[in-house]
């Protein structure tokens, strides 16, 4: 629901950017027509080896997002550790 | 020249039977001769919404297995005298829709002087859905600004860049243009739809048209009468301006703006909003 002020205001509130960030980082992952799709499941483990090397740590414990911001593209990675802190890359 | 247009879209009840209707009669209102074809088999519904149900005698999967000619089944439409209905079959065979079989129908479609064949596809990424986009050299996504809607049509995006004849040929890909229905200007501005923007952004294919939410197109489909007859109705406006764009037209955007504003958005115009 939409406070008073936000209304008065014009501002968003989520639902639709929440619905619009969800679809950009599903349709990432899974590339519809992405020219390699199993790119993130191959840099997961790449990582995963490369970590594990270092710390025990299972597969969900990575997480990868690509982001697509018009014609700029980010790849965050984060690992979280064991201890419960998180190494975070990107 | 025959141009083949599918009408795709990956999930269901977004509105591709609606599309195919309203795109194959606004062409024919254009003197385009036109026939439309059911893919759907097993589920025909077109023939409803074209007002012919009654009138059908003979289907498409009967002409792929030479039952009948293709004379025999096109079903001339009661309000443009250039627009022809291929049903679907009721048979729950679905394999009845051969590749070769369905080439062979486009082909001698062609060769009867047909324009364009607009190919109304069944929800689903199943065969009947690949058939009908096929040998298709336009596609026409219906897509709803909605999450899951958004996410099957660059399922079937990806499937058009992959297993359409155009694709599998190396040729020009298939030419594909999103139509955004059952929009909502007023949900939008309130911030509780996908604006037209965000869904652009996200599939990335150019925008043929946006389609408003209206009670119009139930009426239509009750009487059995596409909406673009009624032509003082946005949505047959909004139609109309979508098939006047794919026949390359520049049309500028109509129904995306909430009109409606209040005494305090007047005051305040666009303070604190995003740009879009």
């Amino acid at each position: 629901m939409m406070s008073l002020i936000d209304r008065i205001l014009g501002r968003q509130p989520r639902s639709a950017s929440l619905a619009k960030e969800r679809l950009q980082v599903i349709i990432a992952r899974e590339g519809g027509r992405n020219q390699n799709p199993e790119l993130l499941t191959k840099i997961k483990q790449a990582v995963l080896e490369a970590v594990s090397r270092h710390v025990a740590i299972r597969p969900e414990d990575i997480n990868i997002d690509l982001d697509s911001d018009r014609d700029m593209e980010v790849l965050s990675v984060s690992v979280t550790l064991p201890d419960g802190r998180k190494l975070k890359a990107s | 020249m025959t141009e083949v247009i599918v009408v795709t879209s990956g999930k269901g009840g977004v509105g591709k039977t609606t599309t195919s209707a309203n795109l194959s009669a606004g062409l024919a209102l254009r003197g385009k001769k036109v026939a439309v074809i059911d893919f759907d088999v097993g589920l025909r519904n077109l023939d409803l919404v074209m007002g012919c149900e009654r009138r059908v005698v003979y289907d498409f999967v009967n002409v792929i297995n030479g039952e009948a000619s293709l004379n025999q089944a096109l079903i001339r439409d009661k309000h443009a005298p250039n627009l022809f209905v291929l049903p679907a079959s009721q048979t729950r065979d679905k394999e009845a829709l051969t590749e070769a079989g369905v080439e062979k129908v486009l082909r001698d479609l062609a060769t009867m002087g047909f324009d364009y064949i607009v190919c109304d596809s069944p929800a689903g990424i199943e065969h009947g859905a690949i058939m009908a986009l096929t040998f298709a050299d336009h596609a026409i996504v219906v897509v709803n600004p909605e999450v899951s809607s958004v996410r099957d049509s660059d399922r079937i995006i990806g499937i058009l860049q992959s297993r359409s004849r155009r694709a599998k040929e190396g040729r020009e890909p298939v030419r594909e243009r999103l139509l955004i229905t059952r929009y909502s200007p007023r949900r939008v501005r309130a911030g509780e739809m996908l604006s037209y923007l965000d869904i652009l952004e996200i599939l990335k294919i150019p925008l043929l048209g946006v389609i408003p939410e209206s009670q119009r197109v139930l009426e239509s489909s009750n009487a059995g009468v596409p909406a673009v007859h009624d032509v003082q109705t946005e949505v047959a406006q909004a139609y109309g301006d979508a098939i006047d764009r794919f026949l390359g037209k520049q049309v500028p955007l109509r129904f995306v703006a909430d009109e409606e504003r209040g005494f305090l958005r007047r005051l305040f115009g666009n303070v604190g909003r995003k740009a879009a």
